[in-house]
């Protein structure tokens, strides 16, 4: 019995990430962080917009669904600007904000200050939730988008985005 | 079926579910071999990781199991959504090291120190079956930061 207890404890510990994990994944974190303006020329955003900047990394399934869920959230917001590029094309900065992983998303204000920051596949109703909080950019015609997205979106689980084949 | 990379490149695609069978079924092979002590069954589990990393996922043992299942048992369905088999491709490479490395130490003696690199892969392997994490992506940014770090 004791020769199986390394054996529990690697599985325990292994579960135990795996529900940090699964919690974490996807969330809109609110982050203390700000873009620096060199920061945003750097990768490529346009200046003074509300950006939602996503990096990514090549032949990185999660990052293409995440660059969907920008797309469709995005097209509802047209003043928001939608940015992906390749981690190793911003070295500089992914080290400045610490990002560990792809996909990772930041949500910044046009004075460069992060609303939010999301690593993994972005929930779109939570990610359209906060564009349409206070002070962010409003959605046009004074519509309340988020509730229109949630109804195409009824549960966190993305059916919808995720079905999406991307064989053919 | 065949896609192109962001780079041009022609990369086989897969079922993204096809990862976390086979890292369930690697799990449970090592499980075994841990608990019973068994150097055959580690060298089955070396075998299977070099043929999905060396030969390509194509070949994957687990994988054509888990195909072989997809045709014959409906309720699995069709694929969710599928990504480019370089990421768990590498992940069978890095299982292959490492099992490898522990089977070439646990049969020249050192047991405790051979049985913690399989104990490694268990984890990880448990890691992947439990979350479906992506393995390629997670490297990747670590890689270029290590790498741009090294420059």
């Amino acid at each position: 019995m004791a020769e199986a207890l390394p054996l529990l404890l690697v599985v325990a510990a292994a579960a135990l990430f795996s529900v940090w994990w699964k919690r974490r994944d996807g969330r809109i974190r609110d982050v203390e962080d700000r873009f620096t303006a060199e920061e945003v020329a750097a990768v490529g955003a346009p200046a003074g917009t509300a950006v939602l900047l996503e990096f990514t990394a090549p032949n990185c399934a999660p990052c293409r669904a995440t660059k969907q869920v920008l797309e469709d959230v995005s097209a509802l917001w047209p003043e928001v600007a939608l940015v992906t590029i390749d981690v190793a094309d911003a070295l500089s900065v992914v080290k400045a904000h610490h990002v560990l992983r792809a996909p990772t998303t930041f949500v910044l204000a046009p004075d460069g200050a992060v609303r939010g920051r999301i690593s993994g596949v972005p929930d779109p109703g939570e990610l359209a939730d906060l564009l349409d909080g206070d002070g962010g950019p409003r959605p046009p015609r004074g519509r309340k988008l988020s509730a229109d997205l949630h109804v195409e979106t009824p549960s966190r689980a993305r059916p919808r985005w995720a079905r999406r084949s991307r064989a053919a | 079926m065949k896609a192109q990379d962001e780079r041009g490149k022609d990369v086989l695609d897969i079922d993204v579910r096809g990862p976390r069978f086979s890292a369930a079924l690697t799990f449970a092979v090592l499980s075994a071999a841990y608990l019973l002590k068994s150097p055959g069954l580690l060298a089955f589990q070396v075998v299977v990781f070099g043929v999905a990393a060396f030969a390509g996922l194509r070949w994957s043992p687990y994988g054509n199991v888990f195909r072989f299942l997809k045709r014959n048992l409906t309720f699995i369905g069709p694929p969710p959504a599928t990504e480019p088999e370089s990421g768990p491709r590498f992940s069978q490479l890095m299982g292959f090291l490492f099992s490898a490395a522990g089977l070439a130490l646990l049969t020249n003696g050192a047991e405790t120190v051979g049985w913690s690199l399989v104990l490694v892969v268990v984890g990880l392997s448990a890691l992947l079956a439990f979350t479906g994490i992506c393995v390629g992506c997670e490297m990747y940014a670590l890689g270029q930061r290590l790498r741009g770090k090294a420059a």
